[in-house]
């Protein structure tokens, strides 16, 4: 698979001033992201996921090492509708509404106006944003906002997708499409490295994932890799208790250990894209 | 709003940094303008004018001044805060200096966006406002005059002679001398002659220190006149550019209105470009002051041409 970002000994020093003592805010990594995949960045808060992103998008410069992005210098022009970056803050030009906004990004990505307002109007009316198009960016939520950036960061169809925080702030529904969406770009060839909190998220939609500390890399590799353990659960349906109960005697006398005998339940975020279907199609909502 | 009439003729300029800071200067500076132009309307017919120069409308001045220094300002500030490089730490910052990578960061763009919606609203305001405080209907052209280091009249007999730089046509002069101690009794009557001939058939009798007096002669074509006193007993002092020559040609009042727009444009122009230094290294809240200062220094402040030019308008003198 076609290499899509590469970074050898990527390190960055922000340089002390006065009394101010030089902060290492990445300490020399290796990273490859491949196109089609979806890297997680983790690590709390300081620990230079927002920095590799921003030298990724061409906006600081590594002090040492080397790193491109499809095959070339990050900040090269002709990565600019290539390469598409979702910052963690908020959005410029809040007296703007949101077409007008997508417009301006449209114009200055090069793109034709006419394609331009029809990748908008998609992306609006995917991110659940038609009904706030009059509206100033100013009044939006904080989710809108985010909404809103995700479709600025789409509207070139870029082949990487930096993006820093991008499902913070949004409601269950909000994420669960944003996830969607990210999705259908993977699977299209795109290669999207996220930095994110949210490691339900992360877990469910990476393939890969960095956690950074302190600026140094403290483990990598995909979820199979790093969370893999020696346990091997089996998951049986339609037993009674005392089904269960022989079949716990089975796999004791097999050599086996019965740490729990457990009633799964899924997790919220489930419940919420069950119910985001069913408010879809009219089908019927969660179990009760 | 995409496939507007605009957005069809300018093609992306009009969707660009200029064409969208033009907009957007347009759509938040319409509150503090017409604000302000209320403000200037109801204060003007209750406030009691302080006859400068005899005229009224150049007492009007402060008035013309208020909404025209409004729209400066609003577009000033609207394009500052609109952009968000032009100050630190402001949102979005990171996605417009990605998406901008000249050395100006599309700050050029944005000032010439947000001086063509000042220049857009500044136009008709100066037009209507100019002519609804009273304007000359039709401007003149001012000529300087020069004359000796020390022009004064001390004595019955006395002369000044005074040169305009190129032959023009005339058909007044304007003197605003002062007056000092008198020696005796008697107010200073003066005759102003060209070559031997005498261009006003009385002479100008000058009754109060710094008032000024219009003496409307024949038109003719002048290169020099001469002031003599023949009657009175106060000496004159006539300092530099309180002796000007009025052109006898009549120029559009629109015309000059419009040349007003220009130079409050220029202001702003200078104000922008003070605040795109000013921003480099300071935040929102210094950057505004920094603009509104800078239009205060010029506007009220006459650090510029632009206090010159509203007072020259109303007073009917031709900008250029």
């Amino acid at each position: 698979m076609a290499i899509a970002i590469s970074a050898h000994q990527l390190a960055v020093t922000f340089a002390g001033r006065g009394k101010k003592a030089a902060v290492e805010a990445l300490q020399p990594l290796d990273l490859q992201v491949a196109a089609g995949t979806i890297v997680g960045v983790l690590g709390p808060n300081g620990s230079g996921k927002t920095t590799l992103l921003r030298v990724l998008a061409g906006l600081q410069r590594p002090t040492s090492g080397k790193v491109e992005v499809l095959g070339t210098a990050p900040e090269h022009k002709s990565l600019l509708r290539r390469v598409a970056y979702q910052s963690e803050g908020a959005l410029p030009m809040a007296v703007l509404s949101a077409p007008e906004y997508l417009a301006f990004l449209g114009a200055e990505l090069g793109l034709a106006n006419a394609e331009s307002d029809r990748r908008a109007k998609d992306l609006l009316k995917r991110l659940e944003l038609t009904h706030a198009q009059n509206r100033r960016i100013r009044t939006f939520s904080t989710g809108m906002c985010k909404r809103l950036a995700l479709a600025g960061a789409l509207l070139a169809e870029p082949e990487v997708l930096l993006l820093d925080e991008p499902t913070a702030g949004l409601d269950p529904f909000g994420t669960a499409t944003v996830m969607e969406i990210l999705r259908e770009r993977v699977d299209q060839g795109c290669a999207i490295l996220m930095a994110s909190h949210h490691l339900l998220e992360v877990e469910e939609i990476c393939s890969e994932v960095l956690l950074l500390h302190n600026g140094a890399v403290r483990a990598r590799g995909t979820l199979e890799d790093l969370l893999a353990t020696d346990d091997r659960a089996l998951v049986v349906r339609g037993l009674d208790d005392g089904g269960m109960q022989q079949l716990a005697e089975e796999a004791k006398t097999r050599g086996g250990e019965v740490v729990r005998i457990e009633r799964p339940r899924d997790h919220l975020f489930a419940l919420f894209r069950r119910l985001g279907r069913s408010r879809d199609d009219g089908s019927p909502g969660p179990r009760q | 709003m995409s496939s507007s009439r605009p957005s069809r003729w300018f093609g992306k300029a009009w969707r660009g940094p200029a064409g969208l800071t033009f907009r957007v200067c347009l759509r938040t500076s319409g509150a503090p303008t017409a604000i302000a132009l209320l403000i200037a309307l109801v204060a003007s017919a209750l406030a009691e004018p302080d006859m400068l120069d005899g005229s009224p409308a150049a007492a009007s001045t402060p008035w013309l001044t208020l909404p025209l220094l409004a729209v400066a300002v609003a577009c000033c500030l609207g394009a500052a805060h609109l952009w968000p490089t032009f100050a630190l730490r402001q949102p979005g910052a990171d996605t417009m200096r990605r998406l901008e990578r000249s050395p100006l960061g599309g700050r050029g763009a944005v000032i010439a966006g947000a001086l063509g919606a000042q220049l857009a609203l500044s136009m008709p305001l100066a037009l209507a406002l100019s002519l609804w405080f009273g304007a000359p209907s039709h401007a003149r052209r001012h000529f300087e005059v020069t004359g000796p280091e020390h022009a004064i009249l001390e004595g019955k007999g006395t002369s000044v002679t005074f040169e305009l730089q190129n032959d023009a046509t005339i058909d007044a002069i304007w003197m605003r001398p002062r007056a000092s101690l008198p020696t005796g009794e008697g107010a200073t009557e003066v005759a102003i002659t060209s070559a031997g001939k005498r261009l006003a058939s009385t002479p100008i009798a000058f009754s109060e220190s710094g008032s000024l007096v219009r003496v409307a002669i024949q038109a003719q074509s002048l290169s020099q006149f001469t002031l003599t006193q023949t009657a009175g007993s106060v000496p004159l002092y006539f300092a530099p550019n309180t002796v000007t020559a009025i052109g006898a040609t009549d120029l559009p009042t629109w015309a000059n209105s419009l040349l007003l727009a220009l130079v409050a444009t220029w202001t702003s122009a200078i104000t922008l470009a003070i605040a795109a230094l000013v921003g480099i290294g300071t935040g929102w809240a210094t950057l505004a002051t920094a603009i509104c200062c800078a239009q205060f220094l010029q506007w009220i402040g006459n650090m510029g041409p632009i206090a010159d030019a509203l007072l020259r308008v109303m007073r009917g003198q031709w900008l250029l």
